[in-house]
């Protein structure tokens, strides 16, 4: 049986800036004598999750994982780059991070565009942040998750008895903390409570499925009736299914759809590495116009308790609201500081991303605002004679076209007016270019979908392949 | 700080530090807790990722790290819990952890079962590297991979390409009460290389991917990749939008695999099936195809990416017939559901890491070569589809339903190869396309990739035959 290692720690005991702190030191101090290393940058997270299962309508399993771990970034004066991670914080294994990042470091290419790490902010425009961290979710227990997700359990007393019911609770808690040797010093706590749910039903042979879920930083935003009503409803409204002849229609997004189709490929695009990688199909678009001119867009990390909401990046930058589209004009793409400094004069504008301390550094969103319309989703539904009603497809665009074709998998027709059956084995295609440039209306109301506050939107004509 | 690079690569994989002894408290544990079953998870590994775009390093990182995990349960009802020091105190304030939660979940089941004992014995697998990935130094890695990027540049018209590499050295032992102690010494590599092409405002991209178990001498086998890659790519550039609509198609070997594993493999997951979330719930030994398809899943393919000596619960794996001439004959077990279905586990509870719980995974999955060959199918089509490859696929196993990106498609026109096209997604009812199949090519071969499911990732196999298919209904412009 090997001996306990001193250094070792269960983290979560010590979650706190101060450990981060130490931790940090032990690693850069060293490094920090080493001529040739001009960069240094650590970042550490720990997390802690409680979690429930449930599969036909029963608690199937409780968790709780732990996880904490640092990464080290060093870059020498020809902008090689090495990268180490560790979820051990024995010396030893300190001592070995420190060791492979300088030879990572010196296996890496020359890179002549790198300009520099990210250099702290002015003070005053770290905006602070509110409700990103909520400390019911501390020492949250099954017993009271079990409670918050009766209204899921609930289902199996409705008309239709699920055939199926399963999905799960998650309880998270977690902290960052960042260093850097441009004097970056910067600590903040985060939580996370999601529920999800699926119901599957069938009547005369037919199958078909519903689900939902829900994330937000406070456990009280998370609206489990919510997320228990829209599953079943779902799965009732797809026991009907219908199909369309091949041809062209209109096709109102739902808010889910909205999120996912036009939204998310958006903001995956101006993220500027694809940019400057020739792997964007927005890439030469900056302040053209993609849509009609009531499309717009905000990226805004300040609302309070949204799951995109941060005073700071995952460089230690401040964080600030950002205009993407404005009057149907592309504004701005998402920078870290590698991509500003490739750039030239540009300055990253905060949207440095790292999933966990053992992921390399990448760029993404906050959260996004699109604004209104003034008309409302029932009308806009009311005046469609023939056409698609879309909920949510899995599928992508291909980024470096913007060519897409996939499947409906929860979509409906649309007959004079009415959201009729649901729509079976029918794919759509389009150019997200065309389908930006064809928004026709745009709802007056507005869901969050994650961390996008988005309408329901109709596009004019999209192509719709069905077995008819 | 200066010591020798090899040898600090070879102290850095010290075997964890655990014998079968070291580890027999925890059955007295489990015997003081009233826990049925149990199983531990210890792991220890080490992943280096190198990535380049155009030609510059984008990252070169290596990760060294370990943990544990324990799965307890009792009367239906599973608790689980991590930990990370490898010391008798903390695992067994983990063990603790786990049955606490495994006693609370069981007050709340459906159904109250046991697991069924299986035969248990000390194992020791090593997956043999003929080039240690630990003594290759990141230099070497990395120029081996500049040189395969290289090889992507042979037309101005490529103007960017992006690799993504990595490999990984794990150790895991697997320690059960059903007597099971297996040390596991695995690793592998995995590498994706794109390649983008432009001519005049048109810009086009293709990917390919490449993934061993083994040692680094399986990167070597990449070698070319880039240049197939750019050959797509190129060729891409004088593709056209994929017409929509119903087609007779054929797919190839990587497509075809695609198709077994996401829409037919998942829904053969016996918790899927268990949980009323399956298409074949209530299906077996009835016909789910044309008679001649049959396909196989077989963990034991010791040169294939969906490679276990021994499942994540303890228990060997072993191949196990999915469809055999159009009938459904057996699904995919974990310990959990052979023990509700009455049958031998098949050694499917995969975890995708130590902190994650066992699900029924696939392995290396894949339909049976059958006694056509290509030109016999080619020649069957006026009108139709060759589909080549595959960008990503997924399937609502309720409903039955899957969608896959083709990477590129070439229309088929009186028995000939035309046009290619591009952005082609194929789309159906699982049953209703397997009844579609009319001939099979009789050769196959296995993709690498990972496979998602419940927010895990697990390496898998997954292939087959070229496949002629009747009325497919194709997505595109």
């Amino acid at each position: 049986m090997v001996a306990s290692d001193s250094n070792s720690c269960e983290i979560i005991e010590l979650f706190e800036k101060g450990f981060f702190e130490q931790l940090a030191r032990k690693v850069y101090t060293p490094l920090q004598r080493n001529s040739d290393i001009k960069h240094i940058e650590i970042y550490t997270n720990a997390s802690k999750t409680t979690k429930i299962n449930f599969e036909e309508g029963f608690v199937k399993n409780a968790h709780q994982k732990k996880s904490a771990g640092i990464g080290l970034r060093i870059i020498d004066s020809f902008g090689r780059e090495g990268m180490t991670f560790t979820s051990d914080f024995s010396d030893s294994a300190l001592e070995m991070i420190m060791h492979h990042a300088v030879k990572m470091m010196k296996a890496a290419t020359k890179n002549a565009e790198f300009r520099d790490i990210a250099c702290p902010s002015p003070s005053s425009s770290y905006v602070p942040v509110s409700n990103i961290y909520d400390p019911i979710l501390e020492h949250i227990c099954p017993e009271e998750i079990n409670e918050i997700i009766q209204p899921i359990f609930a289902l199996k007393t409705r008309e239709y008895t699920p055939r199926g019911l399963s999905g799960g609770f998650s309880a998270s808690i977690g902290g960052v903390y960042i260093w850097n040797s441009n004097g970056i010093s910067i600590w903040d706590k985060f939580s996370t409570a999601s529920v999800s749910a699926e119901v599957s039903v069938i009547e005369n042979n037919i199958p078909s499925g519903g689900f939902d879920w829900a994330s937000a930083c406070q456990l009280k935003d998370v609206d489990v009736n919510k997320v228990a009503n829209t599953c079943y409803d779902m799965a009732i409204r797809g026991l009907k299914k219908s199909s369309l002849k091949t041809g062209v229609y209109p096709v109102i997004l739902s808010p889910l759809a909205t999120a996912y189709f036009l939204i998310d490929p958006l903001t995956t695009c101006i993220n500027a590495e694809r940019v400057q990688n020739q792997m964007s199909f927005l890439g030469d678009r900056l302040h053209s116009r993609i849509g009609p001119e009531n499309f717009e867009i905000i990226d805004d990390p300040h609302i309070p308790g949204k799951l995109g909401t941060e005073s700071f990046d995952a460089e230690g930058i401040a964080t600030k609201p950002l205009t993407i589209v404005k009057d149907g004009i592309l504004n701005a793409f998402y920078h870290n500081s590698f991509t500003a400094g490739k750039e030239g004069d540009c300055v990253s504008n905060g949207h440095a991303s790292r999933g966990s301390y053992n992921a390399p550094l990448g760029i993404s969103n906050n959260n996004l605002i699109m604004k209104p319309g003034s008309k409302s989703w029932e009308s806009m539904v009311a005046d469609v004679k023939k056409g698609v009603y879309l909920e949510y497809t899995g599928d992508s665009p291909d980024y470096i076209t913007g060519d897409f074709s996939g499947l409906i998998m929860t979509g409906y027709v649309i007959e004079d007016g009415v959201i009729g059956p649901a729509l079976s084995e029918t794919m759509m295609s389009i150019n997200l270019v065309e389908a930006f440039a064809r928004i026709e209306e745009i709802s007056n109301e507005q869901m969050w979908i994650d961390e996008a506050y988005v309408p329901w939107v109709k596009i004019s004509e999209l192509k719709i392949s069905g077995r008819h | 700080m200066e010591s020798d690079l090899q040898s600090d690569l070879q102290s850095d994989l010290q075997p964890i530090p655990f014998e079968r002894d070291d580890l027999d408290f925890l059955r007295d544990l489990a015997a003081q807790r009233q826990i049925q079953y149990f199983n531990a998870r210890f792991a220890q590994g080490k992943i280096t990722s190198l990535s380049l775009l155009k030609k510059i390093t984008k990252s070169s990182s290596m990760g060294i790290g370990k943990g544990y995990s324990i799965q307890a349960f009792v009367d239906g009802g599973y608790g689980f819990a991590t930990g990370l020091k490898f010391d008798q105190e903390s695992i067994a304030d983990t063990f603790h952890n786990a049955a606490d939660l495994a006693h609370w979940s069981a007050k709340f089941v459906k159904n109250k079962f046991s697991i069924a004992e299986t035969d248990g014995s000390q194992t020791e697998f090593t997956i043999s590297q003929k080039i240690s990935l630990g003594t290759t130094s990141p230099d070497t890695k990395m120029t081996l991979l500049r040189e395969i990027e290289d090889e992507a540049y042979y037309d101005p018209r490529i103007i960017s390409t992006s690799v993504n590499y990595t490999d990984m050295e794990v150790e895991n032992i697997i320690y059960n009460n059903f007597n099971r102690f297996a040390r596991i010494r695995n690793s592998w590599v995995f590498f994706i290389l794109q390649s983008i092409a432009r001519e005049g405002n048109r810009q086009e991209g293709y990917h390919i991917s490449h993934g061993k178990i083994g040692g680094f001498e399986t990167l070597e086998e990449a070698r070319g990749l880039g240049k197939i890659a750019s050959d797509s790519s190129l060729e891409l550039l004088n593709s056209k939008l994929a017409p929509g609509g119903t087609f007779d198609i054929i797919m190839d070997p990587l497509l075809t695999g695609t198709f077994i594993h996401e829409a037919f493999g998942h829904t053969a997951e016996a918790d899927s099936v268990l949980s009323g979330e399956s298409i074949l719930a209530g299906k077996l030994n009835s016909n789910v195809g044309s008679e001649l398809v049959s396909i196989v899943d077989n963990p034991t393919l010791e040169n294939r990416f969906g490679y276990i000596p021994i499942d994540s619960e303890g228990t060997p794996s072993s191949p196990t017939q999915i469809v055999k001439n159009g009938e459904l004959v057996g699904y995919l077990h974990s310990l959990e559901s052979a023990s509700k279905m009455d049958v031998a586990p098949s050694g499917n509870g995969r975890a995708g890491g130590f902190s994650v719980l066992p699900q029924v995974r696939m392995t290396n999955t894949y339909l049976e070569a059958g006694d056509s060959n290509l030109d016999e199918m080619m020649a069957e089509i006026q009108n139709g589809l060759l589909c080549v490859n595959w960008k990503y696929g997924y399937v609502d196993p309720i409903e039955g339903t899957h969608q896959f990106k083709m990477a590129k498609a070439y229309k088929i026109e009186n028995g000939e190869k035309t046009q290619v096209y591009r952005d082609a997604a194929i789309s159906g009812l699982t049953l209703d396309v397997l009844q579609r199949i009319t001939l099979i090519g009789d050769s196959l071969d296995l993709d690498a990739g990972y496979c998602g499911k419940g927010g895990q990732h697990v390496p898998v196999g997954s292939g087959g035959p070229f496949v002629f298919l009747k009325d497919m209904v194709i997505g595109g412009q």
